[in-house]
């Protein structure tokens, strides 16, 4: 009955938002495999290589016409001995994935850009996306740069927020959804 | 703030309330959220989780409510049956009908939600999409085959120059927008395009760049902005000359506006439908969490309701029932909460206003028991104080109350008497039967009022009583019983037969002292003026009957004399006396004279030394040797015992005297009168000598007993206080109290 399986989906939601709370992020998907900054002028020039692989449960729901919007989270750091870094900005890099039906192409078009590329494999589309190839990143208003030590912290993620808001409880109940790498730090060249 | 009052605080109706109008806050704002309302949308998790939270602590109130009401019945606390059943049965009242709701609510949502999705409509749209790629399939051949025509054509052009014209020319003539001439390595040989603002022909990508590399085709068709769809097609040119690496040619072509249309409708109806048919499941899910956290949170909200309402409803009942219980047990200041102005309220100011007449009433009582007790107290406090014995008893003569002075009269503890009849009292101690039978007699005449007089004779002796009795009067249907008043009147007699005994001697003396001595001045007349005139024979006689005159009128003026000191008041002269002293010297005087008689003095040298008259206390010595001298005139082996006893009785210090013999002691019928004046055995004697002895004594405040000893002979004791006469300012005077205390002591 299709009422009972709702009520066993709504009590493992409850479980899993419970554990949620206090279990560390899943990071089977998504991995920053390299990096490399260097400062150029007033902003940060970023190449570097992001590791992008859905799960099932995406993979099927990205097919079904859902676009998923992978973003690729950068923020400078000034190194600073004795205490916690500082984090001088930060950049969000919105990536929208979906998939084109009648072409059976994947279609990735990113924030800023009126230009969609097309790909006709996940995977292209995917590599596209974690490809990152002098990204520039503007400082911003009141970031000042000295001649300390800076970090580029990274992080990339699947935005659950932009899924369709009946998707979003089982997204936030299910692990396959809760895709994220972890954060990193590189080491900003001068 | 005790740890108690603060989890009762916690587990009140203020933070319940609260908690559910937050947890319906957040129902709220879910199912708008659920219902696509962006702004509710973002907070969704936030959200969830409240309501996960407030649930969790609605759970953990209730249970923590369901567990008192559990104990509080199982230690059978006073409402707590009621406040259960009450709260199962609200608890019933919500849950069927909530259940009843929920599950038809599922059912219509999932019902509601596959009736969305019709299975005709899915296959149109699938066989649209099939059409449609059908269609653009056979474009794509045709532009691969024109794409390939245009690749030979290029292979055989050689100059830059010439390759740019055909390029353009060709494009122009194949009607695409932009055809591109690329090394193997996508790098641009050369390009045409019909916009003029694009500056860079587009290039595909790498995977597409890989497979023509491998000598195969690609076409497909791809979104191109706002224009719609475009066609990519790109073939390798394939070069005749062996040296020439690989190019590759791309066409990029748009479709024609209305093919385009028409594709992008399909596209997006299937990919809309697609979406739709994918996003059932979980908007089932989401429409059924929502339900569900809506039915809980009502339920847990209708179950706390339950609690709290089994509670008030139950309330004014315990409070009603512990009042009551308080109101039994003696407690009538109870005063209850009222709950309002309903029916429980009336209850419970009637059992108010009960609960405050009692308690007024009993205030009232109290204070009268109070005063009774009071006066209780204030008569028993009287009757102790009586000088006089007082007594009663019931209709059915049963002793009730008496006093103190009643026991002392009587010599009978009438405690233990009480509430038995009089007649049993009287036959348990015989000494004061006369006393009961009398009062007896005098109720059974059925007088109201009398008085009586009794003679008892008991080992006190021979003692008077005088007796009023009071019949009291009828309380209701009990019959009054009688209060009977009595006194010892011994001494009050004793004392007027004294004062009366005294009048008869001071008029004797008075009557009789006047004409003896004209009586013996005649007698010594005659005597002298014819004794010597008269023949011997006559003279004899004159002389014998002179002599005898003045004999007899010495004798009776000696006993005038004591007469006259019995009844005339002496003057006291108190001083400092060590009686043994005195006692030594009056024996020394009389050891002669008493001879064969021995005088034994056994004297108490711890004797204190009193205050006394010593004329007086010698004259009781020599009157009481006297009386032993004249008892022992037939003895064998006289003796006179003279003792001294120093005593100390209710912190006043005494010296007893007494004086003995081995006689044959006071005669029986005698012994209570031995003190009267008058009462004598002896041929010659007056019968003054103990009264003078009594009457010298008490001007001292002391007392006189006699008795016969029991090895035989008389025995009298003299108690003589150290103080005296020194604070008795006016001893002639006869104090009836000592008086009393000296008839009392007198033992037959």
């Amino acid at each position: 009955m299709p009422a009972s399986r709702n009520a066993s989906r709504f009590g493992l939601l409850l479980i899993a938002l419970v554990l949620s709370a206090t279990a560390p992020a899943a990071t089977n998907g998504f991995a920053i495999e390299s990096a490399q900054a260097r400062f150029e002028d007033d902003s940060v020039i970023v190449s570097g290589k992001i590791g992008l692989e859905l799960s099932e449960e995406v993979e099927t729901a990205l097919v079904k016409g859902i676009p998923l919007d992978i973003l690729i989270e950068f923020a400078l750091y000034e190194d600073r001995r004795f205490i916690w870094d500082k984090r001088l900005g930060r950049w969000v890099l919105r990536a929208e994935l979906k998939y084109h039906a009648l072409s059976g192409l994947y279609l990735v078009t990113l924030q800023g850009s009126e230009d969609t590329k097309s790909f006709t494999t996940q995977r292209e589309a995917l590599r596209y996306v974690g490809t990152l190839s002098r990204v520039s990143l503007p400082f911003t208003d009141g970031v000042s740069r000295s001649n300390g030590d800076y970090a580029l912290g990274l992080r990339v993620r699947l935005d659950i927020r932009s899924l369709p808001l009946q998707l979003r409880p089982v997204a936030y109940a299910s692990s396959a959804w809760r895709l994220k790498s972890k954060r990193t730090k590189w080491a900003i060249q001068n | 703030m005790g740890h108690s009052k603060l989890i009762r605080r916690l587990t009140g109706p203020i933070p319940a309330i609260v908690l559910s109008l937050l947890l319906v806050s957040a129902i709220f704002m879910l199912s708008a959220a659920a219902q696509y309302s962006e702004f509710f949308g973002n907070f969704y998790s936030i959200l969830l989780l409240v309501n996960v939270l407030g649930i969790g602590l609605l759970l953990l109130l209730i249970t923590a409510n369901v567990y008192r009401l559990i104990h509080q019945f199982r230690a059978r606390v006073l409402g707590s049956r009621l406040t259960l059943r009450l709260f199962g049965m609200f608890v019933l009242l919500a849950v069927i009908p909530l259940t009843v709701v929920y599950y038809f609510s599922v059912q219509f949502l999932n019902k509601g939600i596959d009736s969305w999705f019709d299975v005709r409509i899915e296959q149109a749209l699938n066989d649209a999409l099939l059409l449609g790629r059908t269609s653009l399939e056979a474009i794509k051949r045709d532009r691969i085959v024109e794409a390939q025509d245009l690749a030979a054509r290029l292979d055989d052009t050689f100059s830059d120059f010439a390759l740019i014209q055909l390029i353009d020319e060709l494009r122009e003539q194949g009607g695409f927008s932009e055809v591109t001439l690329f090394t193997q390595n996508g790098r641009i040989i050369a390009s045409s395009g019909e916009d003029p603002d694009k500056l860079v022909p587009d290039r595909p990508n790498e995977a597409i760049l890989a497979k023509l590399r491998e000598g195969q085709s690609h076409a497909n068709m791809e979104p191109a902005g706002d224009s719609g769809m475009q066609l990519r097609v790109a073939v390798p040119v394939f070069s005749r000359m062996v040296s020439r690496p690989l190019r590759i040619v791309q066409v990029l072509q748009p479709l024609p506006l209305r093919y385009s249309k028409l594709a992008e409708s399909v596209q997006s109806a299937f990919a809309e439908y697609e979406k739709l048919e994918y996003l059932r499941k979980p908007l089932k899910f989401s429409f059924i969490l929502t339900l569900s956290l809506v039915t809980l949170i009502t339920l847990l909200i209708a179950v706390w309701a339950a609690i709290v309402s089994s509670r008030r409803l139950a309330a004014p009942l315990r409070n009603l029932a512990e009042g009551t219980r308080q109101v039994a047990g003696g407690d009538y200041g109870t005063q209850l909460p009222v709950p309002g102005d309903d029916e429980f309220g009336v209850l419970v100011k009637s059992f108010n206003d009960m609960t405050q007449q009692i308690q007024q009433a009993q205030t009232a009582v109290r204070r009268s028991q109070r005063e009774a007790e009071s006066q209780r107290t204030y008569l028993e406090t009287v009757l102790a104080h009586l000088s006089s014995g007082v007594l009663s008893f019931d209709s059915s003569q049963r002793l009730r109350t008496h006093n103190a002075t009643a026991d002392q009269v009587l010599g009978v503890e009438l405690d233990a008497e009480k509430g038995k009849p009089l007649a049993v009292v009287a036959e348990a101690h015989g000494h004061i039967e006369p006393f009961f039978r009398t009062i007896l007699d005098a109720v059974d005449e059925g007088e109201a009022e009398w008085q009586r007089q009794v003679v008892l004779l008991d080992p006190r002796g021979r003692r008077v009583l005088i007796c009023r009795g009071t019949r009291l009067p009828d309380h209701g249907r009990r019959r009054g019983g009688y209060v009977v008043v009595f006194d010892e009147i011994t001494a009050l007699i004793q004392a007027q037969r004294d004062a009366a005994w005294a009048e008869v001697a001071r008029r004797l003396a008075h009557e009789i002292k006047n004409p003896l001595t004209p009586i013996q001045l005649s007698a010594e007349r005659i005597r002298h003026k014819y004794l010597d005139r008269l023949p011997d024979s006559d003279r004899e006689t004159l002389d014998r009957a002179t002599r005898t005159i003045a004999e007899q009128v010495e004798s009776m003026k000696s006993m005038v004399n004591a007469f006259s000191s019995y009844a005339q008041p002496q003057r006291m002269q108190p001083e400092n006396i060590n009686i043994n002293q005195l006692i030594q010297d009056v024996a020394e005087l009389h050891k002669e004279a008493i001879r064969p008689i021995r005088i034994q003095l056994t004297l108490d040298e711890t004797a204190p030394t009193i205050v006394a008259d010593r004329g007086r206390l010698r004259q009781i010595l020599n009157n009481l040797i006297a009386n032993s001298r004249d008892a022992l005139h037939h003895c064998s082996d006289p003796i006179i015992s003279l003792d001294t006893r120093c005593m100390r009785e209710r912190e006043c210090e005494y010296v007893e005297l007494t004086v003995s013999d081995n006689g044959p002691g006071f005669p029986p019928e005698l012994i209570d009168r031995l003190f009267e004046p008058y009462v004598t055995t002896k041929e010659k004697g007056n019968g003054l000598g103990l009264a003078i002895v009594k009457k010298i004594v008490d001007e001292h405040g002391g007392m006189v007993t006699a008795q016969n000893r029991n090895e035989g002979g008389a025995c009298v004791t003299i108690r003589l206080p150290k103080a005296g006469a020194r604070d008795l300012p006016d001893r002639s005077k006869v104090d009836t109290r000592i008086e009393q205390a000296g008839a009392k002591e007198k033992i037959a």
